[in-house]
């Protein structure tokens, strides 16, 4: 058993980390105040082609494995949840999909922008009465002989506010439940698209998030990604890649504010001493670097076996549990070392703790992937 | 066994960075037995030549030529090594300076000699020297040793104590000619310096402005402080989102680490973030209306008091300072 | 235009530095490519860019070294020369300038990058050095860079400001960060560099023994580690504004000694 990175995982760490550091690190808390969408800082990810990772060269992807796309999740969010989230989306629930399930002609006119960051994509699954539970898709796609017409909404839409491409998923056979479901390929531009952008979230809140209304849109035919009613299992397979990716995110960070309570605790000085030097400190700081590394073991092993083409259903859920449960906690115990400082803006810890927390609702909450967990141990 | 020092100098006049390297030859000199030499290069310089004597070099030698007047490494490789070649001291020690840093290497190799760089301390073991000096970025020290029969030593400036000159010590004063090698580089010109702003991280003095400053105008002040010092601007992370200054600017934790000789902070307050990126300066200087803040834990000389009635007239003093150098 | 940019891999010097019984601590730490080479490299791919030139990239290192060079290649040099012998661990500079005199015999090329400094020593002799050996002329901490009628055009900050001077070619230059921003490596250039050349270059390659290494390694010798002391509060002074200025001077010019 090897942990080493390999010598491109090294580089492209290297080269993630001095993005992150240069370019994320000094606009993060102003993205979370203003909750703009950075559309520059994407144009330079997409420069570095961070936009598509774990996508073949051909279709205009870096063509790594899905071990460096984790490993550059984490080092962008380590200053960044927004940042890391509008990348994750683009390369795990658009990308991801598109070369799994498209055509060659889907791939060489969708896949291949969005893969080198010409184009940014987002991916239209949850409505206000459907999350996880696909089945109660209200969004319909009704088949008129030369296109489908498309009818609906969909809401917590990551990338909305800026997106070119849409994934949608698509109730075409009323009635049928998850056995309904199609997932069609939309342009943005398309007639009777809008886009209504959503405020008001507690945490990475620069993401573009928005609501994607639907009246009358006509989607060409050819534009349906893989077969009829069948857009449940890519949904489904969809967001086992995507949880990888939030794994790495919620490991970026619980780092991020773990590094930023360890420094601190070094230089802030009580009762005549670093306050490192108390045991209560040193109790809460072991943990948190414990619970870190456990979750990126957890992750990895996910990613490899991903790699590997092995089944990672079960891994991917583990992973993107554990990860997200100990980023609530491991930043929470960031703000506590912190103290009075960890509850003010004028420290990083408090953005940290918000930017965390989504991580144990999106893509499937705690509750799902205990489910999914439950369901591969119990073969069911 | 003798040492040589080589004196710095600008516009024929000795910095006083030679005086610091010099009073630490003498002291060298007591250890070891050593005679202690001086050198001296440039155009124009002989009459300055005297004064190195007053600090206990028992010879100074002098290459005054044309060719020196101007900075240009061949000339002062040419100069150095043929004082060298005729003094044949065992260890010879240089202040620091742009312009030693360019020629010291070229010299090391000429002379077959043992170079170290940017010594913080030197002690003579009886058949050569140990030295310290620091290194990753002044984060770590190491101790170095070295027996070679040439040792050339470079001093980080600050780290030794100069002696009072004393007037009655008198040195011989020896000419050296020395001919000069036809340039294969030409010189085209110096772009005054105050056209490029000095870089944060390089700079030998940083005035830092904190949240203190309030806005453009106290800006401006610290600004004329950084021109007259010839210093580095740098800030906190408060100043840069306020927008006075871009966060290329910006000391700390999420921004540069500096060490410069003297860093001087005003109304800055010192919270970790921006004292992770500022404590290995070499002198810190705070000026704070605040007794309590906490950059008065780490400063070497805290001024409490208000920095827009304190800097206008340090801005004063310093130009009386340089105009009297 | 032929361009060598001699590169150095360094311990990451951003992160925490652990010293323990005199030594230095390697463990956990990163390894990078010198900040200073980085900014050679990148000059040096602006003016190929600009006018054409092939970028080699040398580096003496042991096998974790490959991925400094890789780096580079990465961000667009040509190809590299990875020098690699166990007699050559932990060189200090007049060993490394040594070993490097002995790779460029015989070679042709126009001018010559190296970093000002190693960020793990920061020395600065290499450089100058090297040159010497090589005979060449030089110019250190360059923070501009052009090329024109044949003649390199370098800006070097010097201590009256900055020094324009025309060097001719061949020439070797060492490089201040201050020069540039070096590009960061896309994800399509890492997987590019797999597939440039790197050539292994063993001290038999170069005709040197070990001993003619040793030879300047013994000039002089790392000892032991320590961390800097630690900082302790100083004075602290009151009184109106003139007895500040009055009393910062003062002990600023006589006492600190930094003015």
């Amino acid at each position: 058993m090897n942990v080493e990175f390999n010598q491109d995982q090294k580089l492209m760490q290297q080269s993630a980390r001095e993005f992150a550091e240069k370019f994320v690190k000094p606009v993060a808390k102003k993205l979370d105040d203003t909750q703009e969408f950075p559309v520059e800082l994407i144009q330079r990810a997409a420069e570095l082609g961070f936009m598509g990772v774990a996508i073949p060269e051909e279709y205009g992807g870096a063509g790594m494995d899905s071990l460096s796309y984790t490993i550059m999740m984490e080092e962008i969010a380590r200053y960044c949840g927004s940042t890391s989230v509008i990348l994750s989306v683009n390369n795990s629930l658009v990308c991801g999909p598109l070369l799994k399930y498209g055509t060659e002609e889907q791939k060489q006119k969708w896949l291949t922008p969005l893969a080198k960051g010409e184009k940014l994509g987002c991916y239209g699954l949850t409505e206000p009465n459907a999350g996880s539970d696909c089945a109660g898709t209200k969004t319909n796609a009704v088949d008129k002989g030369d296109h489908w017409l498309l009818n609906g909404a969909k809401i917590f839409i990551t990338n909305g506010s800026h997106a070119d491409t849409a994934l949608v998923f698509a109730n075409t056979d009323p009635g049928k439940g998850n056995k309904g479901i199609s997932c069609f390929i939309v342009d943005m531009k398309s007639p009777g698209f809008s886009v209504k952008p959503m405020h008001g979230k507690m945490g990475i809140r620069a993401s573009g998030l928005s609501e994607l209304v639907f009246e009358d849109v006509k989607v060409p035919k050819e534009n349906l990604l893989g077969e009829l009613h069948k857009g449940f299992k890519i949904a489904m397979t969809t967001l086992d890649g995507g949880r990888i990716g939030i794994a790495a995110q919620a490991i970026g960070l619980a780092r991020g504010a773990f590094e930023e309570a360890l420094q601190y605790s070094k230089e802030r000085v009580q009762f005549g001493q670093a306050i490192s030097n108390f045991q209560a400190i040193q109790f809460m700081l072991s943990d948190m670097g414990m619970k870190i590394d456990a979750a990126r073991l957890l992750t990895q092993k996910a990613a490899w076996m991903k790699d590997m083409g092995q089944n990672y259903n079960q891994q991917a859920s583990a992973a993107k549990l554990y990860a997200s449960e100990i980023a609530t906690w491991v930043t929470n115990r960031a703000i506590q070392i912190h103290g009075g400082y960890g509850y003010t803006n004028e420290y990083n810890v408090e953005r940290y703790f918000r930017d965390a927390r989504v991580c144990e609702i999106y893509e499937g909450t705690s509750e799902i992937q205990r489910l999914v967990v439950a369901a591969n141990l119990l073969g069911r | 066994m003798k040492i040589l020092v080589f004196a710095d100098q600008k516009k024929g006049k000795v910095k006083k960075s030679s005086f610091e390297v010099l009073s630490e030859a003498v002291k060298l000199s007591t250890e070891s037995g050593a005679e202690v030499h001086a050198a001296l290069l440039g155009s124009g310089v002989k009459e300055q030549a005297g004064v190195l004597g007053h600090y206990g070099a028992k010879t100074v030698h002098v290459v005054d030529r044309p060719e020196l007047a101007t900075y240009i490494n061949t000339p002062f490789v040419t100069a150095a090594k043929a004082v060298i070649d005729a003094v044949k001291p065992r260890l010879v020690l240089f202040p620091t300076s742009e312009g030693i840093k360019d020629y010291i290497p070229a010299l090391v190799q000429k002379l077959d000699g043992a170079g170290i760089t940017d010594c913080c301390k030197i002690r003579w073991t009886g058949n050569g020297v140990e030295i310290e000096r620091p290194l990753m970025a002044a984060k770590a020290r190491s101790t170095m040793e070295s027996s070679h029969s040439l040792i050339l030593l470079t001093c980080r400036a600050g780290s030794f104590e100069t002696k009072e000159p004393n007037p009655s010590l008198k040195a011989e004063i020896v000419e050296h000619s020395v001919s000069f090698p036809d340039l294969k580089q030409i010189f085209k010109e110096v772009l005054a310096a105050n056209t490029g702003k000095i870089s944060l991280d390089e700079a030998d003095v940083v005035i830092a402005a904190g949240r203190g400053v309030r806005d453009a105008e106290g800006l401006k002040l610290l600004e004329e402080l950084a021109d007259v010092m010839g210093a580095a601007l740098g800030s906190t992370r408060a100043v840069v989102e306020s927008g006075l200054v871009p966060a290329t600017l910006q000391i700390g934790q999420t921004g540069k680490v500096i060490n410069p000789t003297l860093y001087i902070g005003c109304g800055v307050s010192g919270a970790v973030q921006h004292t992770a990126g500022m404590g290995n300066s070499k002198v810190i200087v705070a000026i704070n209306k605040d007794s309590e803040a906490p950059i008065f834990n780490i400063a070497d000389y805290g001024l409490v008091g208000d920095l827009f009635k304190v800097v206008p007239l340090l801005i004063e003093a310093v130009k009386e300072l340089k105009k009297n150098a | 235009m032929k361009i060598y940019v001699c590169c150095k891999q360094v311990p990451d010097v951003a992160m925490t530095i652990q010293i323990k019984d005199g030594k230095f601590i390697s463990e956990g730490m990163n390894y990078v490519l010198n900040a200073y080479d980085a900014s050679c490299v990148e000059e040096a791919l602006v003016l190929k860019e600009k006018y054409g030139a092939e970028v080699t990239l040398v580096l003496i290192g042991d096998e974790a070294g490959k991925e400094a060079l890789r780096k580079g290649l990465a961000m667009g040099a040509d190809n590299a020369f990875h020098i690699s012998d166990p007699a050559l661990n932990n060189l200090g500079s007049q060993a490394a300038a040594k070993v490097l005199q002995a790779f460029f015999k015989g070679r042709d090329f126009d001018f010559i990058l190296t970093g000002k400094q190693a960020q793990d020593s920061d020395m600065g002799l290499a450089g100058g050095i090297l040159s010497g050996l090589l005979n060449l002329p030089y110019v250190t901490n360059a923070v501009g860079l052009d090329v024109q009628d044949k003649m390199i055009v370098v800006k070097r900050q010097g201590d009256e400001g900055v020094e324009v001077l025309h060097m001719p070619m061949p020439s070797l230059i060492t490089c201040s960060n201050d020069m540039n921003d070096p590009r960061i490596p896309s994800l399509k250039g890492i997987m590019a560099s797999k597939k440039k050349p790197m050539e292994q270059v063993s001290l038999t390659d170069l005709g040197l023994s070990a001993d003619e290494v040793l030879k300047e390694s013994q000039k002089s010798s790392l000892k032991s580690f320590g961390l800097p002391p630690a900082r302790k509060a100083g004075a602290k002074i009151e009184g109106d504004a003139q007895t500040l200025v009055a009393t910062l001077m003062e002990k600023l010019t006589k006492e600190a000694k930094v003015l």
